[in-house]
C-alpha cells in the first residue's frame, strides 16, 4: 500500500479496495460527466454531479450550509463518516466537493489518488448497483472563508505581494492563448484573466 | 466486471493534441477524447462496437474544438492593470 505523506488527504486505489466493506467509510464518485457512474463504478459508491448536487441553482457559488447539510443528510453521511471522493476528468471536481466539505468542517474527507480513471486502467472491480444508505442527521458546522480567497482578496494579494498564486489551469489557459480548455464553452471573461 | 482492453493513442484534431482512449465495460465500449493538458474529456460515446464508439467520439470532439477560439492577448494584462 503506498505510503503517502498526508494519508488523512489522500488515499491509494489499494486503501480504498482495502475497505470497500467498511461501513464507516463513504465512497462518491462526482462526475462531470453524469453516465460515467452509470458506466460501472467502485462497488458502494454513491454519484454525485458537480452542477447539479454541488453548485447553487440560482447563483455560481458552492452550496449554502443548509444545502450541503441536506446533501449529506440524504447520503448517509454523518459527522464521523471517512469520506473518499473521486471523479472523472482527473478528480477535477471531486477536488471541488473535498474543498466544499473542508469549507463546512467536515473532518475526515480524502481524495482518491488518480480518480476513476486510474481504478479503471488498473482494472479494478467495477459494478452497476447503486446503493441505497439510510439517511443521516448532518450539521455542517459554520462556513470557514478562511480557506476561500474572492476576488477583492486575489487583487490584494497581487497588489501587495502578500501571497504565492498557482494558475492549475492548462499552459494555453494561462498565457491567455484560449478562454477555457480546448473542446469546453468558454466560461471565462477575458478581464478577469490573472496573468 | 471490469474495465479491459484499455487502448490509448494520440491524434491530432482542429490543432489539438488529444488522446483517444477507448476500453470494454461489460458488453460495451467506451470511448473518449481527452485534452492532454488540462485531462478534461471532450467527448464520450458509448456503443457496442468499438470503432463505432471511437468514431463517434471523435465526430463530437472536432466539433467541440473547432469552437475553441484562439486569441491574441497583451500579455502585460493583468488584473487591475
Amino acid at each position: 500500500m503506498a505510503n503517502y505523506k498526508y494519508p488523512e488527504v489522500l488515499v491509494s486505489t489499494d486503501w480504498v479496495l482495502a475497505h470497500l466493506n467498511d461501513p464507516n467509510v463513504r465512497l462518491v464518485e462526482v462526475d462531470v460527466e453524469n453516465n460515467a457512474y452509470e458506466l460501472g463504478h467502485i462497488p458502494g459508491a454513491i454519484a454525485w454531479s458537480w452542477k447539479r448536487d454541488l453548485s447553487g441553482q440560482t447563483r455560481r457559488d458552492i452550496l449554502s450550509r443548509e444545502q450541503f447539510g441536506q446533501l449529506l443528510s440524504n447520503s448517509g453521511i454523518a459527522t464521523h463518516t471517512t469520506v473518499v471522493l473521486y471523479g472523472d476528468n482527473n478528480n477535477w471536481f471531486a477536488a471541488w466537493a473535498f474543498w466544499q466539505f473542508k469549507i463546512y468542517g467536515h473532518k475526515d474527507v480524502r481524495l482518491l489518488n488518480g480518480g476513476r480513471k486510474k481504478w479503471l486502467i488498473e482494472g479494478r472491480e467495477l459494478t452497476l448497483d447503486v446503493p441505497a444508505h439510510s439517511p443521516m442527521e448532518y450539521q455542517p458546522q459554520a462556513l470557514d472563508n478562511s480557506i476561500r480567497a474572492f476576488l477583492p482578496d486575489v487583487q490584494n494579494a497581487v497588489q501587495g505581494g502578500a501571497a504565492e498564486q498557482v494558475d492549475v489551469r492548462s499552459p494555453q489557459e494561462f498565457t491567455g492563448e484560449i478562454l477555457a480548455p480546448p473542446g469546453l464553452p468558454e466560461t471565462a471573461i477575458l478581464e478577469a484573466h490573472a496573468s | 466486471m471490469r474495465a479491459e482492453e484499455f487502448g490509448k493513442r494520440p491524434l491530432e484534431m482542429e490543432g489539438w493534441t488529444v488522446h483517444l482512449i477507448s476500453y470494454r465495460i461489460g458488453d460495451r465500449y467506451v470511448a473518449e477524447v481527452e485534452d492532454i493538458s488540462s485531462g478534461v474529456t471532450i467527448a464520450r460515446n458509448i456503443d457496442e462496437v468499438c470503432t463505432v464508439a471511437e468514431e463517434h467520439a471523435i465526430e463530437t470532439a472536432v466539433k467541440r474544438l473547432s469552437r475553441t477560439r484562439r486569441v491574441n492577448l497583451d500579455l502585460s494584462l493583468t488584473v487591475g492593470g
